[in-house]
């Protein structure tokens, strides 16, 4: 491993979090910090700011292009599927992996959703530690074992 | 064949009679033939007098007293028939023999003479005393020796001995003067066929001979000879009977020119130039005396007295015979040719009226091959006239203008149960049965009076019950010159037609579819009833109104040019079926229609059939139904829509109150008591329960709600799957999982998969104390499977078997059992869903049995 390897690797993940309930986001947020993995978490509440973000428009001009979404499906003003859509539909959003974190369970939902592009497909469970296991193995999953576009050879955008 | 014989003879005779009759006539002078008729008359003149005399011998012969007298002669007393004795027979006799010769001048002697030749009865006159005497006794002769005796005892009975002519002789000597005496005899036989004696009759021939003597012609002879040739009468009588004196003189000897002219003929004529004195003409003819010798009469007369003459006697005769032979030849062919075919005709006409097979002699020429052509034609026609009117299926009857029937077919006899023979020549009115003839005879008159001839529907009745429905057409028969001689009825029988006709009616009337007729023009034909019901109109109202009644206010301008746009392509069509199609009834409402169009070629030209269906109802139906299904569907996509916003949205608080609970309690760990945790265990309990509710709502709501195709389905495959998911469960209970053979059926494959997990699980769930042992099996019954799953849980009470099935039912205290109460329920919403039924039975404590049906695959097979 080299010196930029590992000044790259110190680089906090950015994750993107489109979640309109705010006590979700907070548990999505503590089950993230719990592993104690340095997470830079933005939350957007709608569909529209999610798309703004990756747009970097209005208030998100400064942001960053997220390592990963994490995209709940029933968020207001733009619904998740377009969200999926329109952002696996623009080639430079495309390489980002988005994760549904939803509380749907119907076969619809996650058909649709693959179908759009989707990385994969998480129900939230209604328990707290199977929750917290859950966003630990993903957390584990992304940042660990998989490798992400823009991360490892530390390209800035 | 007689007749041909018969033309042969007549032609022959004719032709004969006419060349000897014309040669005569061109050559022999009248005179001539007066001297031939002259001595014609004279031989006939002498055989009849011997005639005469000879029907009498036979009628002596023949009397009582003759048989009697002979019969008691030979008994020697009294006769055997009326036992008189013989000198009683001899005087009857003896009288009788007397009237007999005072009757007949020249009549000799009448006597009897027996067997042995003896005279017994003798009656005479002589030729000096004319007068009539019985000879004694004592004065009778034996005559055995005269040939005439022998002769006549050796005859028939019956039978009859003529003598020649002789001259008569007393006791052996010839009596003076002269006199040729005729004998005419005949035997007397007893009835069983013995000879006793004869009959004899001697005439006296001087009278007879006497006559042709003064007939003699001036300058000329008569003379007669006999069969020798001898002359019997001669202008000289000193050479009469010269035989009898044994210097016999014949005429060859005496007259040899007129010997040879005479040959063997028995009558003829000649004219002799050579070998006698003077020309003289001759003319001869044979007399048979009492159908005995034969005698020739002769006549010469010198031709001078005859005025004119020449020798053309033997070649009008040579030429007389000649023609005859030829004619009679000719007249045989002509007879053939024209007798034979005449006689196969008439044989043909007679087998023909017979009724037999008859032969015509169609083959040959001439007016007989014509005329029997024309007969056979006729009598064919005449054949096939009387057979196609006696065979006909009609009833055809002939009458007289006066009404008598004239002819009466087999049909006839049939229909008015009367038969021909019966009814011909009887009055028609009076024949029938007072019922059919009121009807029929009326027609009749009808047919008569009025000049009007054409057909009648009339009912009679057959065989006094049965009616039957007639089309009779009546006629009248005029003679060629216009005269009417009568009238004919013929009359089907149009029952079946009738009725047939009838049916047709009614069944166009009670036609469940209103019927119409409607001309190109748009008038309303016909209608039956269901077109008055449906548009309220009665049928007066209609016919011969405008289809347009029929057709609604906004339609009207259009209609003619819908019709006649159909008139143009004339086709079956149906119409209203797609779109809506209105009818305007009487009172102004408005009736749903469907129409089919037909086309019918009528007398009046094409014209259209419509059949009109109400379809009111059935509109309304669809659109009710319509409404319903959508509604359906709303309800449907509602209930979607509700199952996804609780999948979602009622999930997320839920997890709210776990999650924070928890995070709560993690958070403050130690700063809460024991309690709290109880407290917070209840709170996130009841949220997982509250989750696994709203999943099985979710789950229970799908089944049906979604359209989902039935397909083959293994249930084998989806039962190791079940087994498989719930491993875990079933291996923490020890549990004995079996299953015999399951079958494929017409399932949804998601829904078998729940039933099959909801049941399995329920089995777990309810275990007793023991291991549990659950069995699943399948039997087929008719057309579907019937599934049992059996455990040895621990049951439950019969009453309580139909409430299981319900949602929200528990039969357990929560706790004891976990569970929403839904597993069931869903389990019977899915057999529900696929036509199939589930139930169940137990014994509380030994275990339940589970019953559900499938349909099988065949049976969805033959239901699709």
């Amino acid at each position: 491993m080299s010196v930029s390897d590992l000044e790259v690797q110190q680089r906090p993940l950015r994750v993107l979090l489109v979640e309109d309930n705010p006590a979700d986001a907070e548990l999505t947020r503590e089950a993230f910090e719990r592993n104690g993995m340095e997470i830079d978490l933005s939350v957007v509440a709608d569909g529209v700011q999610a798309l703004d973000y990756l747009h970097k428009r209005g208030p998100f001009v400064r942001v960053r292009r997220p390592d990963l979404i994490v995209l709940d499906l029933n968020v207001p003003r733009l619904h998740g599927k377009d969200v999926l859509a329109i952002t696996k539909g623009e080639a430079n959003l495309r390489v980002v992996p988005i994760v549904v974190l939803t509380s749907s369970a119907a076969e619809k939902d996650i058909v649709e959703s693959y179908a759009l592009g989707a990385n994969c497909y998480v129900t939230k469970p209604l328990d707290l530690y199977d929750f917290r296991k859950i966003v630990s193995a993903l957390e584990f999953f992304w940042f660990n074992i998989v490798r992400l576009p823009g991360y490892d050879d530390g390209e800035e955008k | 064949m007689l007749s041909m014989i018969g033309i042969v003879i007549i032609t022959a005779c004719a032709v004969g009679f006419l060349v000897y009759y014309n040669v005569f006539r061109a050559i022999v002078p009248q005179t001539a033939l007066r001297v031939q008729a002259n001595v014609e008359q004279l031989a006939s003149l002498m055989e009849i007098r011997t005639q005469s005399a000879r029907n009498d011998v036979t009628m002596l012969s023949n009397t009582n007293v003759v048989s009697g007298f002979i019969d008691a002669q030979v008994s020697g007393g009294s006769d055997r028939r009326f036992n008189l004795p013989s000198e009683i027979w001899r005087s009857a006799l003896v009288d009788l023999f007397m009237a007999e010769i005072a009757a007949k001048s020249d009549y000799l002697q009448l006597r009897l003479i027996d067997a042995d030749g003896m005279e017994i009865a003798r009656v005479q006159r002589t030729v000096d005393d004319p007068t009539p005497r019985i000879v004694e006794r004592g004065d009778l002769q034996s005559k055995a020796g005269r040939d005439y005796v022998a002769q006549t005892l050796a005859l028939d009975v019956g039978a009859i001995y003529v003598s020649n002519l002789d001259l008569n002789r007393e006791l052996g000597e010839i009596e003076e003067p002269f006199s040729p005496v005729l004998r005419i005899a005949t035997p007397i036989h007893s009835g069983g066929g013995e000879v006793l004696g004869l009959i004899i009759l001697n005439i006296d021939m001087r009278p007879a001979l006497d006559r042709l003597r003064e007939a003699r012609p001036e300058d000329g002879a008569i003379y007669v000879i006999n069969d020798a040739g001898d002359f019997v009468l001669h202008p000289d009588r000193a050479q009469e009977f010269a035989f009898e004196f044994g210097a016999p003189m014949r005429l060859i000897d005496a007259n040899p020119a007129i010997a040879r002219a005479l040959g063997e003929a028995a009558k003829g004529g000649a004219i002799l130039g050579e070998g006698v004195e003077e020309e003289t003409t001759l003319a001869w003819a044979t007399a048979r005396l009492a159908g005995g010798p034969t005698y020739r009469v002769i006549e010469t007369v010198p031709s001078r007295i005859l005025q004119a003459g020449s020798a053309v006697g033997r070649p009008a005769i040579v030429g007389a015979v000649l023609g005859v032979a030829l004619a009679a030849l000719v007249a045989v062919l002509i007879a053939r040719g024209i007798a034979r075919p005449i006689v196969a005709l008439t044989n043909a006409v007679r087998d023909t009226q017979a009724g037999r097979t008859a032969q015509f002699p169609n083959g040959t020429n001439g007016e007989i091959g014509v005329l029997s052509h024309a007969l056979q034609r006729f009598i064919e026609r005449e054949r096939w006239h009387s057979a196609i009117i006696e065979t006909s299926n009609d009833a055809i009857i002939a009458t007289r203008t006066n009404g008598v029937v004239t002819q009466w077919n087999a049909s006839a006899a049939r229909l008015f149960g009367i038969e021909g023979a019966e009814a011909v020549g009887r009055d028609f009115q009076t024949l029938l049965s007072t019922e059919n003839s009121l009807e029929m005879s009326k027609i009749r008159r009808e047919a008569i009076e009025n000049a009007e001839e054409g057909a009648w529907d009339a009912t009679i009745f057959r065989g006094g019950s049965e009616l039957v429905d007639l089309s009779v057409t009546a006629s009248k028969v005029f003679a060629e010159d216009g005269t009417l001689l009568g009238v004919s009825l013929i009359c089907r029988d149009v029952t079946d037609q009738r009725q047939a006709e009838e049916m047709f009616r009614l069944s166009v009337e009670f036609s469940p579819a209103g019927m119409l007729l409607v001309d190109r023009k748009g008038t309303i034909v016909l209608v039956n009833g269901e077109v008055e019901r449906q548009f309220g109109y009665a049928k007066d109202e209609l016919v011969g109104e405008s289809i347009n009644r029929l057709v609604p206010d906004e339609v009207r301008p259009d209609h003619p040019d819908l019709m006649e746009r159909w008139y143009l392509k004339p086709e079956r069509r149906r119409i209203g079926g797609d779109r809506d199609l209105v009818g305007r009834r009487k009172n102004g409402s408005a009736i749903d229609v469907e129409v089919g169009l037909t086309p019918l070629p009528s007398r009046s030209g094409l014209i259209a059939l419509a059949s009109v269906v109400d379809i009111t109802d059935k509109k309304a139906a669809a659109r009710a139904l319509e409404l319903r299904t959508r509604e359906l569907e709303q309800s449907n996509a509602d209930l979607e829509q509700f199952a996804y916003v609780a999948s979602h949205d009622l999930q997320e608080p839920l997890r709210m109150v776990a999650s924070f609970t928890q995070l709560f309690a993690d958070r403050y760990q130690g700063q809460i008591d024991e309690r709290a945790d109880k407290y917070i265990h209840f709170i996130v309990d009841g949220a997982k329960r509250m989750q696994q509710l709203i999943n099985d709502l979710l789950v229970y709501s799908r089944v049906g709600s979604r359209a989902q195709s039935l397909v083959a389905t293994d249930l084998d495959d989806i039962w190791h799957r079940t087994v498989q998911r719930l491993g875990v469960a079933i291996r923490e209970s020890g549990a004995t999982i079996e299953a015999g053979p399951l079958p494929f059926v017409m399932a949804d494959p998601a829904q078998m998969s729940r039933l099959f997990q909801n049941l399995l699980s329920n089995a777990l769930k309810f275990r007793s104390d023991a291991a549990p042992v659950i069995r699943l099996e399948a039997v087929r019954e008719g057309d579907v499977w019937h599934f049992t799953l059996t455990d040895n849980g621990i049951g439950f009470e019969v009453n309580e078997a139909e409430r299981i099935f319900e949602m929200f039912q528990r039969l357990h205290e929560r706790g004891r059992y976990d569970g929403t109460g839904l597993g069931l329920a869903i389990c019977k919403r899915i057999v529900d869903y696929h036509r199939g039924r589930i139930w169940a039975d137990s014994t509380p404590g030994k275990g339940s049995v589970f019953h559900f049906t499938l349909n099988s695959v065949e049976a969805r097979e033959v239901a699709a």
